[in-house]
């Protein structure tokens, strides 16, 4: 059943082809700011400017992946109690919107590495180098599945607040201009100061992106700050879960709309 | 000339109508205002950071030096304010194309660009504005350039708000010919965005791109470019000219455009 929803859910998204590649237009546009800031910046340096690039380019293309979600339409859908036609089928909410989400990042994925092609082409890049470790690849596949989670859970959360407030998109809007800045795409948090870098290890935002990036680019992590890592991402995991399903279960039972 | 003269003050009663009532719809979801706000002044600050940060690794950005990277980047933030506050209905623009509202704003006696480009006044950048021309003068007075640059500064600012009221406007009369205006206008904020820091740094061929074709070196580069007597005479002609023609053709777009509408409830 999930195999088809996310074939029909491919199918939908497109059908608005020139929607999605404006949509995509857009997210190549706003990585050329880092990648040329950057560049620029280390323009003597070539050792250090190659690095930075491939850190932005592999960036880009994981958080096109991770990043990728519709449940922002959830908040509408419960303002418009469109959300009533799901409950009362015998399909699992969370799953549903989860394998819509996936068939998203698939697309996104896919348009992320076309738009690399061109920013290479653009950067006169010939590659990036990708240490390839088996080690080293499984921390990566536990970190993507993990900032995939963080997204999928934060983003449904935050459209809870259509349960309570017409006025969804306003907190959103904030975390959304927070989770941008603080996740690493503009710039590799390990550049900031060492006080804020490390107070935003305590923060869910690094855990979308910025330690899968670090990790497939073979920066060296130490056995305790790996399991610092791990545990933290854990942890945020949990807790985002834990509030939607609590959430979920309270505001639900104070639910109600007429005319479906 | 002279009956647009008699008109004036008409439409200007008009359009403080307007914005009195804009006003009072943003006021009445205070909590998004704040929200709203605050994204933007964390967006500004992070930014901030991010140039100081450049700055601490280097001691020029493709040319440009602290002071004069830091100017262009306080002059993008007050004229993406300014713009925004001023042109906020535009990205309201499609829900009336859509619905059919339109017919509603084409027959009242007034022109229909004092209330789809101009009748949106946004609260959220106003104060934002205050701060972003406060940092412009501080910067411009820090290096002081003399009078002439100032007056030459002004001049260009003057003239990027020419070519950033031309892009609203054709971006109303697009909306009209595919009526899809949400794309075009984010497309425009992202591109916009890119002028934030000197074009310079995006390399050929982007920065021919971004300067000649896509004017965002005619508004962010070219008033702190002659403030510092940095930009050739040609190109500074080039974008008077290029603000002129492009105005003008935008208008003229903007009038076949509502020739061309056909309302969407009849």
């Amino acid at each position: 059943m999930y195999l088809t929803l996310l074939r029909i859910s491919l199918v939908e998204y497109l059908s608005y082809r020139l929607n999605f590649v404006l949509w995509r237009f857009r997210m190549m546009i706003n990585i050329f700011i880092p990648i040329f800031l950057w560049s620029s910046v280390y323009q003597q340096e070539p050792a250090k400017r190659e690095k930075i690039i491939a850190y932005f380019i592999l960036f880009h293309v994981l958080y096109s992946f991770v990043y990728a979600t519709r449940t922002h339409e959830i908040a509408s859908q419960i303002q418009s109690g469109e959300i009533m036609n799901l409950l009362l089928k015998p399909i699992s909410f969370f799953r549903y919107h989860f394998v819509r989400d996936l068939a998203d990042k698939f697309l996104n994925l896919f348009f992320s590495l076309i738009e690399v092609a061109i920013i290479f082409w653009l950067l006169k890049q010939k590659q990036i180098l990708l240490k390839y470790q088996v080690t080293n690849w499984l921390i990566f596949g536990y970190l993507v599945t993990v900032g995939l989670l963080i997204n999928f859970f934060t983003s449904v959360l935050f459209s809870f607040i259509g349960f309570v407030s017409p006025e969804y998109w306003a907190p959103r809007f904030l975390f959304m201009i927070t989770t941008h800045l603080f996740s690493g795409l503009f710039v590799p948090l390990d550049l900031l100061p060492r006080t804020l870098f490390e107070f935003l290890l305590y923060t869910p935002f690094p855990y979308f992106s910025y330690w899968a990036t670090q990790v497939a680019l073979g920066q060296s992590i130490e056995g305790n700050f790996l399991f610092k890592i791990i545990s933290l991402s854990l942890f945020w995991t949990g807790v985002f879960f834990l509030m939607m399903k609590v959430l979920w279960n309270k505001l639900l039972q104070s639910f109600s709309f007429w005319g479906k | 000339m002279k009956a647009w003269l008699k008109e004036l003050p008409y439409w200007l009663k008009i359009f403080r109508g307007y914005s009195l009532l804009s006003v009072r719809t943003v006021l009445e979801s205070r909590t998004a205002l704040v929200l709203f706000a605050l994204g933007k002044l964390i967006r500004f600050l992070f930014f901030f950071g991010i140039l100081i940060l450049v700055f601490k690794k280097t001691s020029q950005l493709s040319g440009w030096t602290s002071t004069q990277t830091f100017l262009i980047f306080f002059l993008f933030n007050f004229l993406d304010s300014l713009t925004q506050m001023i042109f906020r209905e535009v990205y309201r623009f499609r829900s009336l194309l859509i619905s059919g509202n339109l017919d509603l704003i084409l027959t009242k006696p007034h022109p229909p660009l004092l209330k789809v480009l101009l009748g949106g006044i946004d609260l959220i950048d106003l104060g934002f504005i205050g701060i972003f021309f406060l940092l412009v003068n501080i910067f411009l007075f820090w290096e002081f350039q003399g009078w002439l640059n100032l007056l030459l500064f002004w001049l260009f600012f003057a003239n990027s708000l020419v070519i950033l009221t031309s892009v609203h406007l054709l971006i109303l009369a697009l909306a009209i010919f595919t009526t899809d205006v949400d794309h075009t206008i984010f497309i425009y904020r992202d591109l916009f965005r890119l002028g934030q820091f000197p074009v310079e740094i995006y390399q050929q061929p982007l920065t021919f791109l971004f300067t000649f074709v896509l004017p965002l070196g005619l508004i962010t580069i070219l008033p702190v470019g002659t403030y510092y007597w940095l930009t050739n005479w040609s190109v500074a002609i080039f974008g008077l000219t290029f603000s002129l023609i492009f105005f003008c053709l935008s208008l003229t777009l903007w009038q076949r455009a509502l020739r061309f509408y056909q309302s969407a409830s009849s």
